[in-house]
C-alpha cells in the first residue's frame, strides 16, 4: 500500500526531518509536515522542502483532525520528555481512529529494553528501561498498546538503538566527548548497535507502506558490528588532534562517581569554613555557602580541630587537590585547554560494557530491509557534516 | 511630539522596538497594532499605548509615523497605504520582497514628502562604522578581497510561523539573513556590483544556507558571502590587501589587523562606549528616524539604499545554482524534479 498524503510529527527533529527531506525529494507521497517551533535549524532545513508545513502540537485534536483529512498515513516522530509525549501519543491514535487512518508508525527506542543488553535482542524481549528518556518511550508504547478507539490504526512500533548520522546529537555529543578527554567504560568493547539515519528511514517508509506491518514491532539496526572504542576512535579520526582516551573499569567509574559525590558535597562547606578562617573578606561567601548546606554545618562542628585543618589543608589551596583522576597531557593537541576526561553517564557505561546485540532479522524478513549505507560511508557523511557545520 | 504607530507586534517590536520608544523622548506610542488583538492589546496596555488595532488602517488618522514590522511579505502594502494617508514610514528590512515595488514606494514617499527609513542595525555597529571610516580615509588602499560569513542556528523567538510560508516570509535565509551583510558590502564599497555566483540549499522551499561570490569593480574588489540559517558559525568579515588581512565581527567592536610579512597582529578597538546589543542598535536606528519625523536633520538610513540590496537579492535567486551535499543523497534515487 502507497499512501497518498502523510501526516509527519516531529519534522523538525533528527530523524523527522531526515523523514521530511526523503519522502518530499525520493518518494511519491504527499506530506504534512508538523513541528512545534518555526525556529532552530531543524525548521529552517525542513523549510526548505517542497511541503505543506503546519507549526502546533501533537496535543491539539482540533489541528490534527484538520490535518488528517487529507491524509492516509502517520509516522509520529513526535516526542518530549514528561506527559507530552504519552498524552501526545494518544491524542494521535484518537484523531487517527477518528480519521480511518491506513497506516501507523510510531518512532519508539530499543532503551525501552534498557541499555545493557546480554545476548541477543529481539523485539520480544520484556520492557526494562533504566532511565527517564526510556520509561517515557515505553509508555508511549504502553499507549499504543491499551488503544481500543474504534477503527484503530494498529501501529507499527520501531526500536532503534543508537541512531547517528549528520544533524545527530549523538554524534556531535561524541565529537566534543572525544575532544574533551574520552572516557570508555571497560574500554568501549560494547557494541554499538548502531543503524544509520538514512537505513532507519528505510525501515520507517518500509513499515508505512506494508500492511503486514501493523500492529507490529520491528528492532532497527545495520548489519555492521562496530564497537564503542570504535565509534569513538572513528570521531577521533575526523578531529584533528585529540586526546588519547581513558579506559576504566565499571567498578574504577562507579567508585570515582562516589569520591566525586563526596567531594562535592563536603569540599563547598568546608571550603567556607576554610574561608572563616583564613581570610575576614571571604566570611560573607563562606556563611553563603554554609547556608547553602545547611546540613553540613553541624556535621563540620563536630569534627576535631587537628584533623579539621588536615582537611581544609587538603581542599583548600589551588583548586587541583582531590582530583580524582590523573590527567595525561595531551599528544600535542590543544595545549591550551587540559582535558577534561569527564566521568561518562550511567546510560554510557552500560551501553559501553555491553556485548549484546540488537537482532534486525525481523525487519528483514517482514520488511524486506537491506542495509543501504555502510558504516564507513556513513561517517564519512558524518564527517563532511561535521566540516560543513563549522564543528570542527 | 511624534505620534507613532508600530505594525506588526511579533518578536522584533516586543524585544526591540516598544522598549525602545519608551527611551526616546520625542516619541509617543499611538497604536500597537496586530492581527493577532489580544496581542495588541495586551501590549498596547503594556507599553501605555493610546490604543491597539487589528487593521493598521484603522490607526493612520492620529499617527504620524509608523514601523513597520508585520513578515517581510507584507511590507510593502502597509508602507504605500501609510506613505498615502501621509504618515512617515521607518520599515524592517526588506523595504519591499520585489526591488521594482521597493523603488516605486521610495518614488511615493518623495512625492509625499514624508521620510522613509529603512533599519539597519549593522550600520550602527562599532566594527561598520570603523570600517567606513578606515575605507573613506584610504587607510586601506591595497584591499584586493573580503570575504564574510554569517548566520546563525535562528533560535529566534519568532511569534507567529511565517518563517516557514514563502509567501509571508518574501524568501529564505539570503532574505531573511541576508540584508544584513549585503547591505555593509553596498555601504562600504558602492552600488555597482556583479554576481559571479550564487548557490543556496533550496529544495523547493526557503533556502537555509546561501552562498555568493561577488565584484565591485568600481572600487576593484572581489570577494564570497556566506549565510547560514542552520549553522552556529562565527560572524566575521574579512577584508584582504597584498600586504594586511583585516579581520572582525560584523556586530562586534573590534577590528584584528594581520601583517602578511610579519604575521603580527594589531587589535583596532572602537572607542565609542555605547552598548553594542542588537536591541540597542535597532532602537539607535528607530530614534535617527523620529528625531528626523521632529524635525532634526535626518540621520536614518533611506529606504531607497533597500532597493540596490533588493536587486542584488532578486538576481541571486534569478541565478541560484543548487547546493548539493553528500550527505543528503543517500535515498533519493527516485527524486522527483524540483523547481
Amino acid at each position: 500500500m502507497v499512501p497518498t498524503r502523510v501526516l509527519l510529527t516531529g519534522a523538525g527533529g533528527f530523524v523527522g526531518g531526515r523523514v521530511a527531506h526523503r519522502i518530499a525529494l525520493g518518494e511519491t507521497e504527499e506530506l504534512t509536515a508538523l513541528l512545534h517551533t518555526p525556529a532552530g535549524p531543524g525548521a529552517m532545513r525542513l523549510a526548505r522542502l517542497p511541503v505543506d508545513i503546519e507549526v502546533g502540537s501533537v496535543l491539539d485534536k482540533e489541528l490534527l483532525e484538520r490535518l488528517l483529512a487529507d491524509c492516509d498515513a502517520i509516522v509520529n516522530c513526535a516526542f518530549g520528555m514528561g506527559k507530552t509525549s504519552e498524552d501526545g501519543t494518544r491524542t494521535l491514535l484518537e484523531a487517527a481512529a477518528a480519521a480511518d487512518i491506513e497506516s501507523f508508525v510510531h518512532l519508539s527506542s530499543a532503551v525501552v529494553h534498557g541499555h545493557h543488553l546480554d545476548g541477543t535482542l529481539h523485539e520480544s524481549a520484556p520492557f526494562a528501561p533504566d532511565d527517564e528518556y526510556g520509561e517515557w518511550k515505553r509508555k508511549g508504547e504502553e499507549v499504543i498498546a491499551a488503544f481500543e478507539g474504534g477503527a484503530a490504526p494498529d501501529p507499527a512500533i520501531i526500536r532503534p538503538m543508537i541512531v547517528y548520522g549528520p544533524h545527530d546529537d549523538w554524534v556531535t555529543g561524541a565529537l566534543e566527548t572525544v575532544r574533551t578527554g574520552a572516557v570508555l567504560a571497560e574500554g568501549g568493547i560494547g557494541t554499538l548497535n548502531q543503524i544509520y539515519i538514512d537505513n532507519l528511514v528505510d525501515v520507517i517508509l518500509l513499515a508505512m507502506r506494508e500492511p503486514a506491518a501493523k500492529g507490529e514491532t520491528f528492532l532497527a539496526v545495520d548489519d555492521d558490528h562496530v564497537t564503542w572504542r570504535q565509534f569513538y576512535r572513528d570521531v577521533g579520526s575526523i578531529l584533528a588532534e585529540h586526546p588519547p582516551f581513558q579506559e576504566l573499569s565499571r567498578r574504577e567509574i562507579r567508585l570515582r562517581k562516589r569520591a566525586n559525590t563526596v567531594r562535592d558535597s563536603v569540599v563547598p562547606p568546608v571550603k567556607a569554613v576554610g574561608g572563616m578562617v583564613t581570610a575576614d573578606e571571604a566570611q560573607e561567601n563562606a556563611v553563603a555557602e554554609l547556608a547553602r548546606t545547611p546540613w553540613a554545618v553541624p556535621l563540620v562542628k563536630q569534627v576535631p580541630q587537628p584533623v579539621r585543618e588536615r582537611l581544609l589543608d587538603r581542599v583548600i589551596g589551588d583548586g587541583s587537590n582531590g582530583q580524582p583522576v590523573k590527567l595525561e597531557r595531551t599528544n600535542g593537541s590543544d595545549k591550551s585547554r587540559s582535558p577534561q576526561y569527564e566521568l561518562p553517564e550511567e546510560r554510557f557505561v552500560r551501553m559501553q560494557s555491553s556485548l549484546g546485540s540488537v537482532s534486525n532479522e525481523k525487519s528483514k524478513d517482514l520488511l524486506g530491509w537491506e542495509q543501504r549505507v555502510a558504516y564507513e560511508k556513513g561517517m564519512e557523511y558524518v564527517g563532511k557534516w561535521l566540516a560543513y557545520d563549522g564543528r570542527l | 511630539m511624534v505620534n507613532i504607530s508600530i505594525v506588526g507586534a511579533g518578536a522584533i517590536s516586543q524585544e526591540a522596538y516598544l522598549p525602545a520608544l519608551e527611551e526616546i523622548e520625542q516619541a509617543r506610542l499611538q497604536y500597537v497594532v496586530d492581527l493577532d488583538e489580544e496581542r495588541a492589546a495586551r501590549l498596547a496596555t503594556e507599553y501605555g499605548a493610546v490604543g491597539h488595532r487589528a487593521n493598521y488602517l484603522d490607526a493612520l488618522d492620529e499617527t504620524d509615523a509608523v514601523i513597520v514590522a508585520t513578515p517581510p511579505g507584507s511590507h510593502a502594502d502597509v508602507s504605500r497605504a501609510c506613505l498615502e494617508s501621509d504618515v512617515h514610514v521607518f520599515t524592517e528590512k526588506p523595504v519591499a520582497v520585489s526591488s521594482e515595488v521597493a523603488a516605486e514606494l521610495v518614488e511615493l514617499a518623495t512625492s509625499r514628502d514624508r521620510h522613509f527609513a529603512i533599519s539597519r542595525q549593522y550600520r550602527e555597529t562599532p566594527v561598520c562604522q570603523l570600517l567606513t571610516t578606515m575605507l573613506e580615509s584610504e587607510a586601506l588602499d591595497d584591499l584586493a578581497e573580503f570575504s564574510i560569513t554569517f548566520g546563525d542556528e535562528t533560535h529566534w523567538g519568532f511569534r507567529s510561523d511565517y518563517r516557514m510560508n514563502r509567501a509571508a516570509a518574501g524568501g529564505g535565509v539570503l532574505t531573511d539573513k541576508g540584508e544584513h551583510p549585503l547591505d555593509v558590502l553596498l555601504w562600504l564599497f558602492g552600488n555597482e556590483w556583479e554576481l559571479h555566483r550564487y548557490c543556496d540549499d533550496n529544495y523547493g522551499g526557503l533556502e537555509a544556507n546561501a552562498s555568493l561570490e561577488l565584484a565591485f569593480p568600481a572600487v576593484g574588489v572581489n570577494g564570497t558571502v556566506e549565510i547560514t540559517g542552520t549553522r552556529d558559525l562565527s560572524n566575521e568579515l574579512v577584508l584582504r590587501g597584498n600586504r594586511s588581512r583585516l579581520r572582525g565581527d560584523p556586530g562586534g567592536k573590534e577590528l584584528v589587523l594581520e601583517r602578511s610579512d610579519t604575521n603580527e597582529q594589531t587589535t583596532i578597538e572602537a572607542t565609542r562606549s555605547v552598548p553594542n546589543s542588537y536591541l540597542v542598535r535597532v532602537g539607535y536606528q528607530a530614534k535617527r528616524f523620529i528625531d528626523a519625523v521632529a524635525g532634526e536633520e535626518p540621520t536614518y538610513v533611506p529606504a531607497a539604499s533597500g532597493v540596490e540590496v533588493r536587486r542584488l537579492i532578486e538576481t541571486c535567486y534569478e541565478q541560484r545554482q543548487s547546493m548539493v551535499h553528500s550527505w543528503e543523497q543517500p535515498g533519493l534515487e527516485r527524486a522527483t524534479e524540483v523547481s
